[in-house]
């Protein structure tokens, strides 16, 4: 039985969570460089370290409609596919760590806003986590 | 950063090489120098455009360079000279590859390109000499007639340029016919490292590569230079004499103020003059910056893909700026390659469909109820008038004015169109009427208000659904513009009889055969031609349709087998008019049995009798569906009965 980590956050008070390995850092939300034309969810450009992160709203990705604003957004910075990638999240929680034996695939009524870019379900005490897989992210935008 | 630098040289050398081999293999005589082997560039540049430039060297022997007989004959020496220059201009590299041969043929380059389909035939006509010339660097394009070991096996000048590009650089040519041609690389130096102007506007920075920067302009509109103009509702900048189309960053990129400035717009503009693709282009911003050497980063696919930035870039505070792609820039505020520069229309083959057409036509624009732009061909207007609503009178259910001890029936496009009015319209008493005359009758036609008269060289676009009424859009600048078939309009108001008159007009003559007619109709103007081929059409008579008189000779000549029952012919075409295209059917033996009409609009006993000379079997008016059947039925009505 093998176990698997996950670093955890709150969108729109919902849990989700992206696999420890693929999260390079945390941040807090700093200026970005709007890109104009850009699609909605792209807050801009930002400047880590010399490297240049997109920082993509997961709310406006997942069309989630809570509008509230998070009073400090915070960044969870993640690599993949020559890029840097920056999701901004409500509240950054836990690494949690999952028994493999909990996982269930996506369910089907699951809205595809949001379903594509899940890889499944971990069922743990109290909650369901639901697993972002951040290559699935980035396949979707450079579709 | 010194040791990546490598004089050019290094590369330049082993050309020579290269060029003794072709010539040896194309038996010419070249003579190939190189100047400013010493110019520095980064190495990984160097070997970027090794390649390239191996291909246009090649090209400049093979294509460019003329066989040592054909050069004696046209009094060059027999020698030819290929020289590649390099040398540093504007912290760019320039390579120049020049050769001393035939130049381009853009005649023959504009042929090839439509044969390949890489330009459409409509669109050749409008393409300006240096949008000809960049046709070369088009995929798939090669105009050598054989292929040789050397060149002209495809893939071409293509790669070169998108090599160059994919480093950053450009590529520039200019050629003149018989002395020769001049292949320009721009290389920036370095990979990494571009210099930039950092312009901003409404609080967002943006950094425009040198390469692409051709000057800086200040305009200050308050003073009595020269000022901002507008063309047709488009921003015009007078640039030494040359029109400088400007194009405003805040609108393009939808830049809106971070906060709410509410000082009063700024007098002062300046204008980045850029070049993209075809001729440059004046971009607006609030504020030029500084020039500064940025290192280039590159943006995740999904934000390349918006097309208007080549990437990002880290400014001296930390703050990221984004790269302008300034070709992206152009395309998203719709400047596309120079269209200026109009070609004379060629000759377009009968067999190419009715489609799109080009014309250059008379139109006459009017306005309507919903404000939108209508226009009609002002050939078929006969005149324009006013009347007072008190003169209308209703008989039955039409609208009829009295008109020159006549009665004219006036028929409402809002109300065949069925375009409501709109309640911020307060009713004119007087109302607008363009006169047109059909079937040796009048007809008024009410519009809102004439606007003007301008002559288009545009396409018309039919329409996706057919509206009855509407002949289809045509572009008129910026807008578009419905083109109403007036003429089918009048045509269903008499047969719905709401207007017509008499009843006797719907008694329409038919052709009598026992035969499907085949029709050769030779007509330029678009309008008359549909019309024709619509009445024909009815009768169920089939017609060809050929642009001009040569186009309609070649379709005699090619169906000698299949001949056409008859020939209808317009008088005025471009490359051969009626009068000829009737001389030269009858002086061909098999084709002069063939009867002809000639329609036209003039009817004078001068042009009567200089048709009838020529060989035309009768005079026609247009435009008049009921004559023409007719006399379809006395020409060739015996014939085949």
């Amino acid at each position: 039985m093998s176990a698997r980590q996950f670093s955890t956050f709150l969108v729109s008070d919902r849990l989700y969570g992206i696999d420890v390995m693929s999260v390079q850092e945390i941040t807090k939300m700093t200026n970005a460089t709007k890109v104009p034309l850009a699609p909605p969810f792209v807050h801009g450009l930002i400047n880590l370290r010399g490297q240049i992160a997109t920082a993509v709203g997961l709310r406006e990705l997942f069309e989630l409609q809570d509008n509230s604003k998070s009073s400090e957004p915070m960044n969870v910075v993640c690599k993949g596919e020559g890029m840097l990638l920056s999701l901004l999240v409500d509240q950054i929680g836990d690494v949690i760590e999952v028994d493999d034996a909990s996982f269930e695939s996506t369910p089907e009524t699951i809205t595809p806003s949001v379903g594509k870019f899940m890889q499944g379900v971990y069922k743990i005490p109290g909650t369901l986590l639901s697993i972002i897989e951040v290559k699935k992210i980035i396949d979707v935008l450079n579709k | 950063m010194k040791t990546r630098m490598q004089p050019i040289g290094s590369i330049l050398t082993k050309f020579q090489r290269v060029v003794r081999d072709i010539s040896k293999e194309l038996n010419k005589q070249i003579e190939f120098s190189t100047k400013g082997n010493e110019t520095e560039l980064d190495k990984s540049l160097l070997e970027a455009i090794k390649d390239p430039l191996t291909h246009i060297i090649r090209n400049s022997c093979d294509h460019g360079l003329e066989t040592s007989e054909e050069r004696r004959a046209n009094g060059k020496p027999e020698v030819g000279h290929v020289i590649v220059k390099a040398f540093h201009e504007g912290g760019q590299v320039v390579i120049e590859i020049a050769d001393d041969g035939r130049g381009l043929n853009l005649p023959k380059i504009l042929a090839k390109a439509v044969q390949k389909k890489i330009v459409s035939p409509e669109k050749s006509n409008l393409m300006s000499e240096r949008e000809i010339a960049q046709l070369i660097f088009a995929p798939g394009f090669s105009t050598a007639d054989q292929v040789s070991a050397i060149s002209g096996r495809g893939v071409g000048m293509d790669v070169v340029k998108t090599n160059i590009e994919k480093v950053g650089g450009i590529v520039d040519l200019s050629s003149e016919m018989g002395k020769g041609t001049v292949i320009r690389l721009r290389i920036p130096l370095t990979l990494a490292i571009v210099p930039a102007m950092i312009v901003a506007s409404n609080n967002h920075c943006f950094a425009i590569p040198q390469v692409k920067l051709q000057e800086l302009v200040r305009v200050d509109m308050d003073s009595d230079g020269p000022k901002i103009e507008y063309l047709q509702g488009q921003p015009i900048f007078r640039l030494r004499g040359h029109l400088l189309p400007l194009v405003f960053i805040n609108q393009v990129m939808n830049l809106t103020p971070n906060r709410n400035t509410t000082e009063p717009h700024s007098r002062i503009l300046n204008i980045v003059v850029l070049s993209g693709e075809g001729d440059p282009f004046g971009l607006v911003v609030d504020e030029i910056r500084d020039t500064a050497d940025i290192v280039v980063k590159p943006l995740p696919q999904f934000l390349k893909r918006l097309n208007i930035y080549s990437g990002a870039t880290i400014m001296g505070d930390g703050t990221v700026s984004l790269i302008l792609d300034v070709v992206g820039v152009a395309e998203q505020a719709h400047i596309r390659g120079s269209s200026s520069k109009k070609q004379e229309l060629e000759i377009i083959n009968a067999d190419q469909g009715m489609k799109k057409l080009l014309e250059t036509q008379e139109y006459l624009f009017f306005e309507l109820n919903d404000n939108g732009k209508y226009c009609l061909p002002l050939i078929l207007v006969q005149r324009l008038e006013e009347f007072s609503r008190q003169q209308i009178e209703i008989s039955g259910n039409e609208k009829i004015v009295k008109y020159r001890n006549s009665i004219l029936p006036i028929i409402s496009l809002n109300d065949f169109l069925k375009i409501k009015p709109t309640e911020s319209k307060s009713q004119n008493d007087k109302i607008s009427v363009i006169v047109i005359s059909k079937r040796q009758r009048l007809f008024g036609i009410e519009v809102n208000q004439i606007h003007d008269v301008t002559r288009l060289n545009a396409e018309i676009e039919e329409p996706l659904q057919e509206v009855p009424g509407i002949h289809g859009n045509i572009i008129d600048g910026e807008s578009i513009a419905t083109v109403v078939d007036v003429l089918n309009i009048i045509e269903m108001t008499i047969s719905k009889g709401t207007t017509g008159t008499t009843g006797h007009s719907l008694l329409k003559p038919k052709v009598k055969t026992n035969r499907r007619l085949r029709i050769l109709l030779a007509e330029d103007t678009i309008f008359f031609a549909k019309n024709i081929m619509k009445i024909l059409n009815d009768q169920n008579i089939e017609v060809v349709h050929a642009y001009d008189g040569v186009a309609a000779l070649k379709l005699l000549k090619n169906n000698r087998e299949n001949k056409f029952d008859l020939i209808l012919s317009d008088i005025e075409m471009p490359n051969m008019n009626g009068f000829t295209l009737a001389e030269m059917v009858r002086s061909d033996s098999q084709l002069k049995s063939i009867p002809m009409i000639a329609l036209t609009t003039r009817f004078k006993d001068s042009d009567i009798k200089k048709g009838l000379n020529s060989g035309f079997n009768l005079y026609l008016e247009k435009l008049k569906p009921d004559q023409l059947i007719e006399a379809i039925n006395n020409q060739i009505g015996g014939l085949v009965a």
